[in-house]
């Protein structure tokens, strides 16, 4: 893979470890889990009922926001989560992209599936209580009556990049990607190809997504992938432990600004950290689970590693995605042995969903950001609820403690529903 | 363009066109429509929607245990893929990194009755009742595939499956534009010389959701109008032509996106579509995207103000979503096929105002 360099230029995340860079890098650093009893809705009479939340009023972030989205983000926790995401990282952003022509400016953001909380829209559901069959459209006419193309409920899934967009005049595109578990490591790896494809200067990349609502919840419950309730509140999610029985429901919003080398070099930027290449592959196996033999999971680490020009042993770390479900695991294990060989056994890999839960859409960007602070702190995370591994000679599993360690370069890992293996690999400037 | 691409194959499926000579017929019967079905959303709204016919005898139609978790425009996704490596008659080598992207339109369109299931049982109280018994006949009415059925790269997932392109990938969403965006990281991947050809696919389904989101409720006389579909293209670079061999149905010869930004916060509508386009212009136009009757009619007498010959399938099909730069595309090569004319811009507006302009040349032409 040739063209122009890639750098990150600044990042920022919302996500139950905390809002902002300083509050999610103190709880890495600290092992704070953030898996904890429902508090979105209420829970009584279900069999499952921890989530990862991101906890706290957020309307402070956006207290000088246009109304009409303030009233849209009381239904739509994913649009919530950026809106307070683009706040927090706002005059930073400005800054940046104040540089750059609209039309060399773009979005790529990762995002999910638009759910309706019924237990938002509960009081306008029971005004149409004496017409059920009609009722849910009512309800989403009469929310959505507000005399402008903005909507309370339902908004096109593009939503949050046109808002984004808008904000920093990013004229170029806005794109948006729904590949699930993988959809912001693929929006990354689609907004590093604009820059290295010379479309772009500058792009805003990233993703939201959030499934603490009674529907999505129970969807997935339902699905058989979130981890039961038979141990303590954080330690439900157990990524690659022999008990494991699920993942930690979680929510999360991340922006990363991304610009070519010129870019970089013209307006005398400080890059923080570069891209180097990404693997993505699919499995095309089944839709329910992974490939038994991983093969799609190897192919995207190959890949990243050689269209980043490194080698096996010039990796630092990876991020994993480690779910904590049965399925997954084991298979992201055999991945690793397979691909890096001996070294497997030397190089350090954890998850760190045990810690803010699995974000779905926006899974890949939130520990896309928490592998760049890792990086930019030398620092690899343990994976906290380890206790007995399901692999323990193989590979080497961090667990008990986080390590101190310079990391040149990093790998993470995302392996979406529908069998889509996405790894991005960084390295320090 | 940094290298001269082509289309080499090409599956569709939109209500009554299966191949180019359906199109020709079609174009050539100012009565054509798609059966359109009333649903009424509210009090206030009601959808009007067209769906494929079921292909039950196709040699694609995937197996029985599959199709529990298939909406209907993943079916045809799936056909319309094993179609296209069909015509293309590629091998399994030139298959497995083949890169695979997908534009894929509103896929939270459960059945209007499975949702209604639901709202009702969350609404249905009585005296005795609290949010226990109100989440136990939640849990009980979601069906257990709930995930999987309205997952969003269900359709690039299984033609993964049914085709075995297990190379770079991305399902693209959001409004029709994301078929542009999807065509562009196609010609990415060839210009850059990291792949010799790659597959565009698109998907759109149809319900209540798309209606709701992207509808015009401001509009007096509002009527939502939307058919379901897919489409498949195989793109080459020259090279591969060289080896391969096929015959290219057209030339990808040009394209161009506005570069407007769309405003949300703002209800007016930029009533002069495609004032951004001044490249030189092909005789043909095909268009698409106009929500309502309303954007349609201000389209149309742009398009036939600033092309010679112009075509819409929006009164015969409605709005197809994101597979309607697709089927304006298939229609260009049918216009090839047919001698009818050498060149054709394929332009599309979304809902919130973006275009893209696609100069397809016939081949030789």
């Amino acid at each position: 893979m040739r063209g122009e360099r890639v750098f990150v230029l600044d990042y920022d995340l919302v996500s139950p470890l905390g809002v902002g860079n300083a509050a999610v890098l103190s709880s890495l650093e600290n092992n704070y889990l953030a898996g904890g009893r429902i508090t979105r809705f209420p829970t009584e009479g279900m069999n499952f009922s921890i989530a990862a939340e991101v906890k706290g009023d957020l309307s402070g972030f956006y207290s000088k926001e246009d109304s009409r989205i303030q009233q849209a983000l009381h239904f739509d926790r994913k649009l919530e989560l950026m809106v307070c995401c683009f706040h927090k990282m706002k005059s930073r952003l400005e800054h940046l992209f104040s540089g750059i022509a609209p039309e060399r400016a773009g979005v790529s953001l990762g995002v999910g599936s638009d759910v309706i909380p019924f237990e938002r829209v509960d009081q306008v559901l029971n005004r149409f209580s004496d017409n059920p069959s009609l009722a849910y459209g009512n309800a989403i006419d009469t929310l959505n009556r507000n005399g402008s193309r903005i909507h309370n409920v339902l908004n096109p899934c593009d939503f949050t990049a046109l808002y984004l967009a808008g904000k920093l005049q990013l004229a170029a595109f806005q794109q948006v990607i729904l590949t699930a578990c993988a959809a912001s490591t693929q929006a990354i790896a689609m907004a590093f190809n604009r820059i290295r494809g010379g479309e772009a200067d500058m792009v805003l990349a990233g993703g939201t997504d959030a499934i603490i609502d009674m529907i999505s919840y129970t969807a997935f419950s339902k699905l058989g992938v979130v981890a039961s309730d038979k141990e303590a509140v954080n330690q439900t999610c157990r990524p690659f432990d022999i008990s494991r029985d699920g993942t930690l429901a979680g929510e999360s919003a991340s922006l990363i600004v991304l610009a070519g080398e010129k870019t970089v070099r013209e307006m005398s930027l400080e890059p923080r950290l570069e891209i180097i290449g990404y693997g993505n592959t699919l499995d095309g196996h089944k839709i329910t689970a992974p490939d038994p033999n991983a093969r799609g999971m190897i192919r995207s680490l190959e890949q990243a590693l050689s269209h980043s020009g490194i080698r096996p042993e010039q990796v630092d770390y990876i991020n994993l995605h480690g779910t904590g479900t049965l399925a997954n695991d084991p298979l992201e294990l055999m991945a690793v042995e397979q691909v890096f060989g001996e070294y497997a056994q030397e190089l350090p890999i954890s998850s760190t969903k045990d810690r803010h839960g699995h974000a779905i859409a926006a899974a890949g960007g939130q520990e896309f950001v928490i592998t760049c602070l890792c990086m930019e702190n030398d620092l690899i995370p343990c994976n906290v609820n380890l206790r007995k591994p399901i692999n323990e000679t193989g590979v080497r599993l961090i667990k008990d403690e986080n390590i101190s360690r310079r990391l040149d370069v990093c790998l993470t890992s995302n392996f979406a529903f529908g069998g889509v293996n996405t790894v991005l690999a960084v390295k320090k400037v | 363009m940094k290298r001269k691409t082509f289309i080499t194959a090409c599956s569709f499926r939109a209500p009554g066109l299966t191949a180019f000579e359906d199109i020709i017929i079609a174009m050539n019967h100012p009565g054509f429509t798609a059966a359109f079905q009333t649903i009424r959303l509210s009090d206030r709204l009601e959808t009007n929607v067209a769906r494929l016919a079921g292909e039950t005898a196709s040699p694609h139609y995937p197996s029985g245990s599959k199709l529990k978790l298939m909406r209907t425009d993943v079916i045809a996704a799936i056909i319309c893929a094993g179609e296209l490596m069909e015509q293309a008659g590629l091998d399994a080598v030139d298959i497995l990194d083949l890169p695979l992207y997908i534009s894929n339109g509103s896929s939270f369109d459960l059945g209007i009755e499975q949702l209604l299931e639901i709202t009702s049982a969350y609404m249905k109280q009585s005296a005795a009742d609290d949010w226990s018994k109100r989440y136990q006949r939640v849990y009980a009415s979601l069906p257990p595939m709930y995930v999987l059925r309205t997952l969003a790269n269900a359709a690039e997932c299984f033609v993964a499956q049914k085709t075995g392109a297990r190379g770079d990938n991305a399902t693209f969403g959001g409004s029709s534009h994301a078929t542009f965006l999807a065509l562009q990281e196609v010609l990415r991947k060839i210009e850059s010389h990291e792949a010799e050809m790659a597959v565009l696919g698109t998907c759109n389904g149809i319900g209540i959701f798309s209606a709701f989101t992207f509808g015009s409720p401001h509009e007096s006389g509002f009527q939502w109008r939307e058919s379901e579909g897919a489409g498949f293209l195989l793109i080459e670079s020259e090279a591969s032509l060289s080896r391969s061999g096929r015959r290219p149905m057209a030339e990808l010869a040009f394209l161009e996106a506005s570069k407007t930004i769309p405003d949300i916060f703002s209800d007016a509508r930029d009533e002069t579509p495609y004032r951004e386009f001044h490249h030189d212009l092909a005789e043909y136009c095909i268009y698409s995207g106009g929500l309502s009757g309303k954007s349609h009619e201000t389209q149309a007498r742009t398009c036939e103000k600033k092309w010679q010959r112009s075509f819409s399938w929006f009164h015969p099909l409605g709005n197809m979503g994101n597979n309607a730069i697709l089927i304006n595309m298939a229609t260009a090569i049918a216009l090839f096929k047919q001698g009818d004319t050498e060149q054709v811009d394929c332009v599309n507006r979304d809902s919130h105002g973006r275009e893209s302009l696609i100069k397809l040349q016939a081949f030789g032409g």
